[in-house]
């Protein structure tokens, strides 16, 4: 291959996590109308942060992280920086289960996930509450919390070869 | 050589991780700092976070007429179903309307009558302009849409937005292309309105709900059950008259309010352009003196 080209795809399967966080980003913005779950939308970037500080810790550095929570904080018209402080504590604590979780069988990341995204609805809910300095209904951040861990499946299908792609990257 | 370079291997990994903890402290001080910033309403938050929707609008744009068009087919499909109920009262509906527009008609005759009578200055003129709701708030912290319409279009900060049902919120935030709507159900919406039948005067406030509260209304006792309520006018933002919705439930002497917006089913909405008289006069700036 042209060296320049070579370079070029290297480079771009180093971007693949990073192009996966804003994709996530931009689908968590959009609206989606589901009967009965009001703006509920899933969480999308909580999907592509945990995946990627399991898999490819490296990659996704909290800086990044940091700069992507922000970004969705100023597309959805949230508070800036609460979903920055929700996507890092997420990435602290699945980089810090990451050797329990890596190489056990899927359903065992899968329920690791929901344990960390009901974690993140609760930290939330409570952050919102201080933030308003009122007592919010805690359903929607529970309802949004269930639907991402009923999305993590579908999610990951996408995810799992864009990793595998990525990882070709890397020197042997 | 090789030792030397082995020991300091051995020495950059601890230090890298270190380096990286302290990296994760910093930035979740920083996401505590901005948000603490974000509350105080800072100008320069809402410059970038126009400024940032500007450049992702079009992006939504496009990624967000998938998911409407699904909605819509979903609707068309309900709305076959359902069809011939429909169709019924709509026929029901209409014999109704029929009677209403022949009282409109006197009404409206008497009414310009007794407004000649008295002199009364004619109401502010309202104008609209149309926007495509192209994203949500994406999660429970806040009820908010942005829409694709901004100050190039004629859209301005505090105007209100409406559906063919009712008053949908009012523009918190104007892009040049985009804009943002804080709507009625969000927990730091307050409406100044009006009970239609009664005249009691209100505020009409969200809770991050799908219904509405009414508090400050005096009295409180005279409120019922499928009074409906409409913008009072009061304070300038919003033309008066425009419906919001019905009282649904009395719960501990606070009046319970179901919007006629289905929120979810937002898809284009209109930014009305209510030039009320007193409060352009303060927009505009004062002519230079002459030099």
């Amino acid at each position: 291959m042209n060296p320049t080209l070579a370079r070029a795809n290297a480079i771009l399967r180093i971007l693949v996590p990073f192009g996966t966080l804003l994709l996530a980003v931009a689908l968590s913005g959009i609206p989606y109308g589901i009967p009965f779950l009001g703006p509920v939308t899933p969480f999308f970037a909580l999907i592509a942060i945990f995946y990627w500080s399991i898999h490819r810790p490296e990659q996704v550095p909290a800086v990044v992280i940091f700069g992507i929570g922000v970004l969705q904080d100023l597309i959805t018209g949230g508070p800036p920086g609460s979903i920055a402080l929700l996507l890092l504590l997420v990435h602290a604590l699945a980089v810090s289960q990451q050797r329990i979780l890596l190489g056990q069988s899927y359903l065992v990341e899968w329920a690791g996930f929901a344990l960390v995204a009901v974690g993140a609805a609760v930290v939330g809910w409570l952050l919102a509450c201080v933030y308003n300095t009122a007592l919010i209904l805690p359903w929607h951040f529970l309802v949004q919390a269930l639907l991402t861990v009923a999305l993590y499946p579908a999610a990951t299908t996408v995810l799992t070869p864009a990793a595998r792609w990525s990882r070709a990257a890397e020197p042997a | 050589m090789r030792p030397i370079g082995g020991r300091i291997g051995r020495l950059a990994v601890p230090l890298r991780v270190l380096a990286q903890r302290f990296a994760l402290l910093i930035l979740i001080g920083a996401s505590i700092a901005l948000m603490i910033t974000a509350k105080g309403e800072h100008w320069a938050v809402e410059r970038v976070r126009t400024t940032v929707m500007d450049v992702a609008a079009p992006v939504l744009d496009v990624i967000s007429r998938p998911a409407q068009a699904l909605n819509s087919a979903t609707e068309r499909v309900t709305q076959i179903v359902a069809v011939y109920g429909e169709n019924e009262r709509l026929r029901e509906e209409n014999e109704r309307l029929r009677a209403w527009q022949s009282i409109a008609r006197r009404l409206e005759t008497e009414n310009a009558a007794f407004r000649a009578l008295l002199r009364a200055r004619p109401e502010p003129g309202v104008t609209y302009v149309s926007g495509r709701v192209i994203g949500d708030s994406g999660g429970p912290w806040v009820r908010t849409v942005a829409l694709n319409a901004g100050e190039a279009d004629g859209v301005r900060k505090g105007s209100a937005v409406v559906t063919g049902d009712g008053l949908v919120g009012r523009v918190v935030e104007s892009g040049d292309r985009s804009s943002r709507i804080l709507l009625l159900t969000d927990l730091n919406s307050r409406v100044p309105v009006v009970v239609e039948s009664s005249r009691y005067r209100a505020i009409l406030e969200g809770d991050n709900t799908d219904t509405l509260k009414l508090s400050f209304v005096i009295p409180a006792d005279e409120i019922r059950v499928g009074d409906r309520i409409v913008t009072s006018g009061s304070g300038g933002l919003f033309p008066a008259g425009l419906p919001i919705g019905e009282v649904s439930a009395i719960k501990d002497g606070t009046a319970l309010v179901t919007p006629l917006v289905r929120f979810d089913r937002l898809e284009y909405v209109r930014i009305l352009r209510f030039d009320f008289p007193g409060i352009e006069a303060e927009q505009t700036p004062a002519p230079k003196a002459a030099r």
